[in-house]
């Protein structure tokens, strides 16, 4: 029983993997590191939370084959993400631009730090009252 | 007034909240942006086997519907399609999403087809071309194949009545 929890457990964590290496690669090995590094830049616009290459939507699917296409055709990586920040918004993109409205996302690391920071700062007795 | 020092951690949280709160819609804009053009798609014409590209036509009203004979809302948005496409001068174009041309037939015959022309997108390249999220999507062109409107989702009878309107503002607009 335990045997066959843990098959299954494999084969369903599998699944996502084995649905990628089931495309057609590219023949050239290094213009296919290239779309394999763009699949994890990139996001599923329909599972969020999920990059290109963890997705098995049909969307993904088919953005990672243009992914491929425009790779093959001779795009450089910068050029792929333009495209597809230019249909989809920087939202497409896994790590969010530095700009204005993301710069408190950006921040926030620091701030929680800096609030850790203070909250753990020694007291002396009779301070928490 | 004077601060009382333990409240800042709930102050601190509350900032932080807010802060999040704000950046979770940091990019908001539409994938098409109105009054961009709408892109020149590669598609196969429902009966042809060898796809082509389509632009949009300039001098009509163009709405372009992305739809599925395996989605449930754009089957609920049918009708609203129909009533669009009864309207003078505009022209509705249906693309099918993911759809095999058998089942695409079989779901017009069965619930009218309300296209000007209906194109097939089968490997997803207009759909990425077009910013496209899902089915059903629906692109309101003016006459210069601009986009003027982008719907997510089913058209429900509002938002019909609200594309009429704008379809009959346009035909009565002056010309420049």
């Amino acid at each position: 029983m335990r045997l066959l929890s843990n098959i299954l457990c494999a084969l369903f964590l599998a699944h996502g993997a084995v649905a990628m290496t089931l495309e057609a690669q590219l023949p050239d090995p290094v213009q296919e590191q290239t779309a394999q590094d763009l699949f994890h830049e990139l996001r599923c616009i329909v599972c969020e939370g999920q990059s290109l290459a963890e997705s098995d939507a049909v969307l993904a699917q088919q953005m990672r084959a243009e992914i491929r296409r425009r790779v093959a055709e001779g795009d450089s990586a910068a050029q792929v993400k333009a495209y597809f920040v230019q249909h989809y918004g920087t939202q497409i993109l896994q790590r969010p631009p530095l700009m204005g409205s993301t710069l408190f996302l950006w921040a926030m690391p620091v701030l929680f730090l800096l609030v850790g920071a203070w909250l753990l700062r020694p007291r002396r007795r009779g301070d928490s009252q | 007034m004077k601060m009382n020092p333990r409240h800042f951690p709930l102050l601190a949280f509350l900032a932080l909240a807010l802060g999040l709160w704000a950046t979770m819609e940091y990019n908001p804009q539409p994938t098409l942006p109105v009054a961009s053009t709408m892109p020149v798609l590669t598609l196969q014409k429902l009966g042809e086997s060898q796809p082509r590209d389509w632009q949009a036509p300039t001098g009509t009203i163009t709405i372009v519907n992305f739809f599925a004979t395996w989605c449930v809302p754009c089957l609920a948005e049918h009708p609203q399609i129909t009533r669009l496409s009864k309207l003078d001068g505009v022209e509705v174009v249906g693309i099918a999403w993911n759809d095999p041309e058998p089942a695409l037939h079989a779901w017009l015959a069965k619930h009218g087809n309300p296209f000007d022309a209906v194109w097939r997108d089968t490997t997803g390249r207009s759909a990425i071309a077009a910013g496209l999220r899902g089915v059903p999507e629906t692109f309101v062109l003016d006459g210069e194949g601009k986009v003027r409107m982008h719907v997510r989702g089913a058209i429900h009878e509002a938002k019909a009545a609200e594309i009429e309107a704008l379809v009959k503002e346009w035909q009565h607009a002056p010309a420049e």
